[in-house]
């Protein structure tokens, strides 16, 4: 069961590869190249990733984007209060011309799934999602269907609208490589981005920049990154930071730490450098720790002022830590 | 993200020089190598304990001190050059020239350590107290030298293994470590194998047995000397195991070959044979010896090795020969030393065997007194009165039986055995200085203390020489010249001359106890086996070979082993070696970052990239360039996979250095500048 289209990789050179789709989602998504190039990381980390913004500034639109220049099926769950975990992962269907159960998958049988919305479904759907993310397969009436590989699953959740919400847990929260929050663009771009729009460039258009293998082939020269002993103390005593912070509750853990160092790999690569450097680790701590945070009751922001003023305290904790964790400069 | 936003709390900025500076268990390691050094020279006796002293304070000192300021260190460091070298003047007057290297080369050490500031330096000091110890052992070769050299090899390698602070002493860190001492040993060994044994008697492992302190201006001893009418208690040394002479199976133990009578404080001689000798028909014949009065018995000599001083079982009164004998003085002489000979002789009763003289007195009773009596009570003025009244206390106006007893038996209390016995001072009295002062001695000293202790009570006694013991060996008994001995014979009224062994059941000083134990005897057999291999050349050669084939075998054996090790279970990180290229560019880095004007350093959480880009503009074109390309080697250096080569990490350190230079100028210029428009 592939998905992938059988295509030579057009780039010797890995980082030309992953510049490549990085290019490729930019040819819809305006104004973006940080959240692009942080999408395109975790990818490349083969983690998941959790899209935070308000409701029309081109999640969904980046999400899809991105399946497309992969060339790839994109599996797309709405997620809404009544949605059921068989809505997700499949059933069986009574077949009369076999006498049996048939296997139906559902949506995230697809290399790329969107969750539009994860926060509105109930905790019961959302910890389907939990085994899909984790262990890359899910279990339906006993039967353990695996996903393909590549798998990512890219969610949104809208930080405002409190109502009629489900906050993820965390448990959920720590299986999202990264969070991207979008935040606004300038004038010009969005401007650009209307008259594209009104021009009919629409991600469903786009032509395929990569195979699905060339993604699997990528997160494997990624996964060989050096990674020297400094950067990976550099990466640790960050994580370990966090948990001895006074101001945050609960740290990041030793999976945010492994998450972490494979994010900083993909930067690596995106960056065309066979090795990770501190700087990399460094530029990954907000996107990649800051929602696993939970910050202190000093800070409680949380029920007054809402989910957006949460990401945001997370943020600066986890950008506060940074400056606390010296580079060690060593051999 | 600048370097002043750091908060109180946060951790330590990382010490680039911690890499280039030794780890503190590689300084103590240092320090226990030098101070073992000094020691060995001490033992060798080449440096006096004012010296080890000086030395072991200064090192201990500057461990405590070092790194407070470099004036500090430097003067530690002299203070504890001059103290090491504190005697040096008396050493020159004593020893000569050629001792004061080993000395000097101890205060260059001690003042290294003080000043030491990185792993290389450190590593210095570690070569220099080995040098100093090959000296000591060069200079003296002794079995006290053992202690010192593996506390000096075991401090050097440790601390060698542990220099870098960063990288920890793993396995394989001290699998290399044991390798290499391994092959160093194996080497050395094979070395010494091959190496033809000097003719002076016995390879370097023979030395090793002679001396103790003092070893180089003593005497050798010879078994020649037990045999030769004079005795120097100053003599030292192990005799060989060579084998001499062939007596029955049956024989006594002992057999004389000469009696001493004058004692001059340090060395016996004889004022004439006892024995009258005359050429009869059947060989040479002699009047029974005064007080000889045991059965008589014929024994049947064939010496193994040219041995002239005729033995006998006793006290001798026939040969049997074909050579011609003289009278040596204190014993006969054969002309042809190795012709066999038949002697008879008389045997001559043990203390222990005697009680009294009461028992089975022969026909023709000895006198109460010896005829020449003053011959045999004969001490010269050296002997102190200390010596006397010992003599005196121990006799205890009891009859001579009972005070060689008594005299044994003290002298087994108070001294323990060692061939290394120290040599009396210059006019010391060689008795005095073993009772009272050493109390370390062999068959001459005890024997020599016995034959003083029981003239001052006035009691006849001399001191006989030859040998005891012996080994069965064809049918026969053989001794060999180590079984060379010293004993006493006293005069006891009613038996006459009664022989009195003090040093038999003497304490070695390695033992406990006068018991051998099970290790002692093992210990012999395995000096006993070295002995036989070094006295043979095909068995020295043919142990070479094993070992070599052995150091062979184990290279081998540890290289396929680490190969079918060195597969990777899991894909980390190459395991990589600390680089003196890499420490010396992360030293300049250290050094530039102290150069630069304070708002461009480097923030402790600032990567080297940020840092680039900060920095470069700072510096001006052209060398904002050039430390940036610098920059990005050493970010290579740090981070990346393969080390950049080495001619890039010395470009990049060069770089940075001409950076800080220029820096550091412009900075004094500006300060100058500004002293200049103020006055």
């Amino acid at each position: 069961m592939s998905h992938a289209l059988v295509e030579p990789l057009p780039h010797a050179d890995p980082a030309a590869a992953a510049r490549a789709l990085v290019d490729g989602v930019e040819r819809v998504v305006r104004g973006r190249r940080a959240a692009v190039e942080l999408l395109v990381t975790a990818v490349l980390a083969r983690g998941h990733v959790l899209i935070e913004d308000v409701p029309g500034s081109g999640k969904t639109t980046l999400a899809t984007a991105f399946a497309a220049s992969l060339g790839a099926d994109c599996g797309r769950v709405q997620a809404t209060a009544d949605l059921l975990p068989a809505d997700v992962t499949g059933s069986g269907i009574w077949d009369p011309a076999a006498g049996g159960f048939r296997f139906v998958p559902g949506p995230v049988f697809a290399p790329v799934v969107l969750v539009d919305e994860l926060n509105r479904t109930s905790p019961r759907t959302q910890s389907a999602f939990l085994e899909a993310m984790e262990e890359r397969a899910v279990t339906v009436d006993g039967v353990r269907h695996r996903l393909p590989d590549p798998f990512v699953l890219l969610a949104t959740q809208n930080p405002v609208e409190q109502h009629g919400t489900y906050p993820l847990p965390e448990g959920q929260l720590d299986r999202f490589a990264v969070r991207i929050v979008l935040g606004p663009v300038t004038e010009d771009v969005e401007r650009q981005v209307l008259r594209e729009q009104l021009a009919g460039n629409r991600p469903e258009r786009l032509t395929p920049v990569l195979g699905l293998a060339d993604l699997l082939r990528l997160q494997e020269a990624t996964a060989a990154v050096h990674v020297a002993d400094a950067t990976l103390d550099l990466a640790v005593r960050l994580c370990r930071a966090t948990r001895t912070d006074a101001r945050i509750r609960l740290g990041a853990g030793t999976r945010a730490a492994l998450t972490l160092v494979r994010c900083a790999q993909g930067r690596a690569l995106l960056a065309g450098r066979d090795h990770v450097l501190p700087e990399d680790v460094q530029a990954l701590v907000v996107p990649v720790l800051a929602h696993r945070l939970v910050p202190g009751d000093g800070h409680g922001l949380v029920a007054e002022d809402g989910a957006a003023a949460r990401t945001l305290t997370q943020e600066r904790l986890a950008a506060g830590v940074l400056q606390h964790v010296p580079v060690d400069l060593r051999r | 993200m600048t370097p002043a936003s750091a908060p109180a709390e946060a951790p330590a900025p990382p010490d680039l020089l911690g890499t280039h500076a030794p780890s503190r268990a590689a300084l103590r390691c240092t320090a226990l190598a030098v101070v073992a050094a000094a020691l060995a020279l001490t033992v060798a006796g080449t440096l006096p304990a004012l010296g080890l002293a000086g030395a072991a304070g200064a090192v201990v000192a500057a461990l405590l001190l070092r790194g407070r300021s470099a004036v500090l260190d430097q003067v530690l460091g002299a203070v504890g050059a001059l103290a090491s070298a504190v005697a040096l003047p008396g050493l020159v007057a004593d020893a000569g020239v050629p001792a004061v290297s080993p000395v000097l080369a101890l205060a260059l050490a001690v003042r290294q350590f003080a000043v030491a500031r990185s792993v290389r330096a450190v590593r210095a000091v570690l070569g220099l107290s080995v040098l100093v110890t090959v000296a000591a052992a060069g200079t003296a070769p002794s079995n006290a030298l053992v202690g010192p050299v593996a506390l000096v090899w075991g401090a050097v390698l440790a601390g060698l293994a542990c220099a870098v602070p960063h990288r920890a002493v793993d396995g394989r860190v001290l699998r290399r470590a044991a390798g290499a001492l391994a092959v160093a040993t194996t080497v050395a060994l094979v070395l010494f194998l091959l190496v033809p044994a000097s003719s002076s008697g016995g390879g370097a492992l023979r030395g090793l047995g002679r001396g103790g302190p003092g070893a180089g201006e003593a005497p050798v001893r010879s078994a020649e000397a037990y045999a030769g009418g004079t005795l120097d208690l100053s003599a030292r040394g192990e005799l060989p195991a060579t084998e001499l002479l062939r007596v029955p199976a049956d024989s006594p133990s002992s057999w004389r070959s000469g009696v001493l009578d004058v004692y001059d404080g340090r060395t016996w001689a004889s004022s004439g044979n006892p024995v009258r000798w005359v050429s009869g028909a059947a060989g040479y014949e002699a009047a029974p010896e005064e007080g000889a009065s045991g059965p008589e018995r014929v024994d049947d000599v064939v010496p193994l090795a040219p041995y002239p001083a005729v033995v006998s079982a006793g006290s001798p009164v026939g040969v049997r020969t074909s050579s011609r004998v003289f009278d040596g003085g204190s014993g006969l002489v054969l002309q042809d030393a190795s012709s066999p000979y038949r002697v008879l002789s008389r045997a001559v009763p043990s203390v222990e065997e005697t009680t009294d003289g009461e028992a089975g007195r022969p026909a023709g009773l000895p006198e109460d007194q010896p005829k020449d009596v003053a011959r045999w009570t004969q001490l010269p003025g050296s002997v102190p009165q200390r010596v006397r009244d010992l003599g005196v206390r121990l006799a205890d106006g009891r009859d001579p039986v009972t005070a060689a007893r008594a005299v044994s038996a003290h002298l087994r209390s108070v001294a323990r055995y060692s061939l290394q016995a120290p040599v009396p001072a210059d006019g010391e009295d060689a008795v005095d200085a073993f009772l009272f002062e050493d109390r370390i001695g062999f068959c001459e000293q005890f024997a020599s203390a016995e034959v003083v202790l029981l003239r001052s009570a006035g009691f006849p006694a001399r001191l006989v020489t030859g040998f005891a013991g012996g080994e069965p060996s064809g049918g026969g008994r053989v001794f060999r010249s180590a079984d060379a001995h010293a004993w006493v014979e006293v005069w006891v009224p009613g038996s006459g001359w009664v022989s009195s062994d003090p040093t038999a059941g003497a304490t070695l000083v390695a033992g406990g106890s006068g018991a051998r134990g099970w290790w002692q005897r093992l210990w012999a057999q395995v000096q006993r086996l070295v002995e036989r291999v070094l006295a043979d050349a095909g068995a020295r050669a043919l142990v070479a070979v094993v070992l070599v084939a052995l150091l062979v075998v184990g290279v081998v054996v540890v290289r396929r082993r680490s190969r079918r090790r060195s597969v990777p279970v899991v894909a980390g990180p190459a395991v990589r070696r600390g680089d003196p290229a890499v420490a010396a560019l992360l030293l300049a880095l250290e050094r530039f970052d102290a150069a630069v004007p304070e708002p461009w350093r480097r923030g402790p959480a600032e990567g080297l990239s940020d840092w680039r880009a900060r920095v470069g503009p700072a510096l001006g074109a052209e060398a904002g360039a050039e430390v940036a390309g610098a920059l990005a080697v050493v970010e290579r250096a740090c981070f990346a996979r393969a080390l950049p080569p080495r001619a890039e990490l010395e470009g990049a350190r060069r770089a940075l250095e001409s950076a800080s230079s220029v820096l550091l100028a412009r900075e004094r210029r500006a300060t100058a500048g500004q002293a200049g428009s103020g006055g």
